[in-house]
């Protein structure tokens, strides 16, 4: 069981509001679940309103946490999507 | 074999004839081996000469359904004696030459019996029985060529080929007018018998007769046998009309496949050349804006169209909807854009000033508060914007930490202060700016499109560079002397925050 837990990842999602969310994760996990697990958690559907970067790099829904080099530890970002435009602004 | 095909008043003399014929020319043929198998048939006929007693209205009734079949059975074996490679030729199933073998046949048969009506004729032929054995060459070649090659071919299977092949078709038509004409020739010579040139070609007649098995039914359409002759002939010359037609077509078509084969090529090279020339803006042809329209449509929002790689964010239809005209601007777009500036900028360094771009994200974070409170974060924001004071000293919205490691060397592969530009995209809840830390001039830049003034931007910008100087190069920089530079001269109302960002980095 030792070896077992070891081979988990901790993660650490953090929102834009400074709030963290814990993950511990297999290192074959792909980091889809890891985003839609933390959607659900912020009650949200989708997991693409999210964007998710490390280290200022995006971090692709596809690929598994040990193809990213994600050690433990790591912080992740997760900012909400952004949207704007130019002419309907009161800012 | 004449005896057959005689009229019922010179029946006796025919049924003579043929009795005295057979014997003489039998032991005259003993020597020639290839003359034997014919006589076995005209026995037959002689047996079958009741057969031909039958009112001629009958037989002329029955002609059309009777004939083709029996003749056919009859001439298979002796055909097979001739040459071994007859039944090849069959199976090889060549429907034409087998229509017109038969025609040929037919006008033999007829030819035969108009020979047969003279019986002086048929006299002198078996006088000179002799003389046309050992003149069957010559007399063959009075005939049609094929048939005389089928004489000759006795033994040797290739001619025979030959002559069932193509070369026949083409020579059939032919073959038959010689002996129409041979025929004609014969007609007036009724009287003539001594005439040497009718003689042979009795001769050729009689080999032609003895090759096409003549069958016991021949004698049935005695005067009745020229129309159906001139019919067969008359198919026959369709057929070749036909033929020819088709010859005619297969070579347009060959030819028409050369010159599309000539052709292709061609085109080939021109859409080579096209793709050579460059021009940055091309219009679209009918093709790339069906292709424009439909990415754009409703039924491709979940499709990915494209996917970049560096940066990981996947383009969907949905994405790129937002650049249609009076869309909102998307996060994903911008940074996608900003990354293949920075690839363009990465592919022709010596073009492009050097520059780094950060993503969307980058001054939310670094503006962000330090501190871990509940609180949401829009809650912060408009505390920190309340508080200027407190964001430049670092209590409110600022966080260095947060981004600090957003630019490593590793990660960059470059020091971010080597960079002339650095373009921070900045996002104000429904807005988009851009700030820039004009390095090369010394000054930080904002750019709005709706003229707007933000200093807290510049400032947070200012202890950004700052700090990231000392951290990652460990030198002090004073920026006292730099410029806030509110950039006046911009198009205004504008979503072209994207074209304003490809202005300034040429």
């Amino acid at each position: 069981m030792a070896e077992g837990s070891r081979k988990f990842i901790k993660l650490k999602i953090k929102a834009q509001d400074d709030t963290i969310l814990h993950f511990k994760v297999n290192p074959s996990t792909i980091m889809k679940d890891i985003f839609m697990s933390y959607s659900s958690k912020k009650q949200m559907m989708n997991y693409k309103v999210f964007r998710f970067f490390f280290d200022g790099k995006r971090l692709s829904p596809k690929k598994t946490v040990n193809e990213l080099g994600l050690k433990n530890g790591d912080e992740i970002d997760a900012m909400i999507h952004q949207d704007g435009g130019g002419s309907a602004c009161n800012y | 074999m004449g005896a057959l095909t005689c009229s019922s008043r010179k029946r006796g003399d025919d049924f003579f004839t043929s009795n005295y014929r057979t014997p003489l020319s039998v032991s005259s043929n003993v020597d020639h081996i290839s003359k034997k198998p014919r006589f076995s048939p005209s026995m037959n006929q002689i047996q079958g000469d009741p057969l031909s007693r039958k009112s001629i209205a009958a037989r002329i009734f029955k002609y059309p359904s009777n004939i083709t079949p029996i003749k056919r059975e009859i001439h298979a074996p002796c055909r097979r004696l001739r040459s071994g490679s007859n039944l090849n030729s069959h199976k090889m199933g060549n429907f034409l030459t087998q229509q017109y073998d038969r025609a040929k046949r037919s006008a033999f048969e007829t030819l035969r019996y108009v020979k047969k009506d003279k019986e002086v004729i048929n006299i002198d032929d078996d006088e000179i029985c002799e003389e046309g054995v050992s003149e069957d060459s010559s007399v063959k070649e009075l005939g049609s060529g094929v048939d005389a090659k089928r004489g000759l071919a006795s033994g040797s299977g290739q001619r025979w080929k030959e002559s069932n092949g193509v070369v026949e078709t083409m020579d059939n038509p032919d073959g038959v007018k010689d002996v129409d004409k041979n025929f004609q020739v014969l007609s007036p010579s009724v009287v003539t018998v001594s005439d040497g040139v009718n003689l042979k070609v009795e001769n050729a007649e009689k080999m032609l007769d003895t090759l096409s098995l003549s069958s016991n039914f021949d004698s049935a359409y005695s005067s009745s046998s020229v129309p159906p002759y001139k019919k067969l002939l008359g198919l026959a010359e369709k057929r070749n009309g036909n033929l020819k037609r088709l010859q005619f077509d297969i070579g347009y078509t060959e030819k028409v496949l050369e010159t599309q084969h000539l052709l292709r090529p061609q085109k080939n090279e021109e859409y080579v050349k096209e793709d050579v020339i460059t021009e940055p803006f091309v219009l679209l042809d009918e093709e790339e804006e069906a292709e424009v329209s439909r990415a754009l449509s409703n039924s491709c929002r979940r499709k990915v169209l494209a996917k970049h790689e560096n940066s990981n964010i996947d383009i969907t239809g949905e994405i790129l909807q937002c650049l249609s005209p009076g869309a909102w601007l998307n996060d994903e777009v911008i940074n996608v854009y900003l990354e293949l500036l920075k690839e363009r900028e990465r592919r022709e360094p010596k073009k492009f000033l050097k520059c780094h771009f950060f993503n969307t994200f980058f001054y939310k974070k670094v503006s962000s508060m330090p501190s871990k409170s509940n609180l949401h974060f829009k809650v912060i924001q408009l505390l920190a914007r309340l508080q200027y004071s407190c964001l430049i000293s670092g209590k409110g919205g600022y966080n260095y930490q947060s981004v600090k490691r957003w630019t490593s060397q590793r990660k960059l592969g470059y020091c971010l202060f080597e960079c002339d530009k650095i373009f921070v995209p900045i996002h104000k809840q429904v807005h988009w700016c851009l700030a820039v830390i004009n390095k090369k001039e010394e000054k930080f830049q904002y750019l709005d499109s709706l003229g707007g003034r933000d200093q807290q931007v510049l400032k947070v910008l200012a202890r950004y560079f700052i700090d990231e100087v000392k951290d990652k190069n460990g030198k002090d920089i004073d920026i006292n002397s730099w410029k806030l530079e509110f950039v006046e001269d911009l198009p205004e109302q504008e979503n072209g925050y994207v074209v304003r960002e490809y202005l300034f980095l040429n």
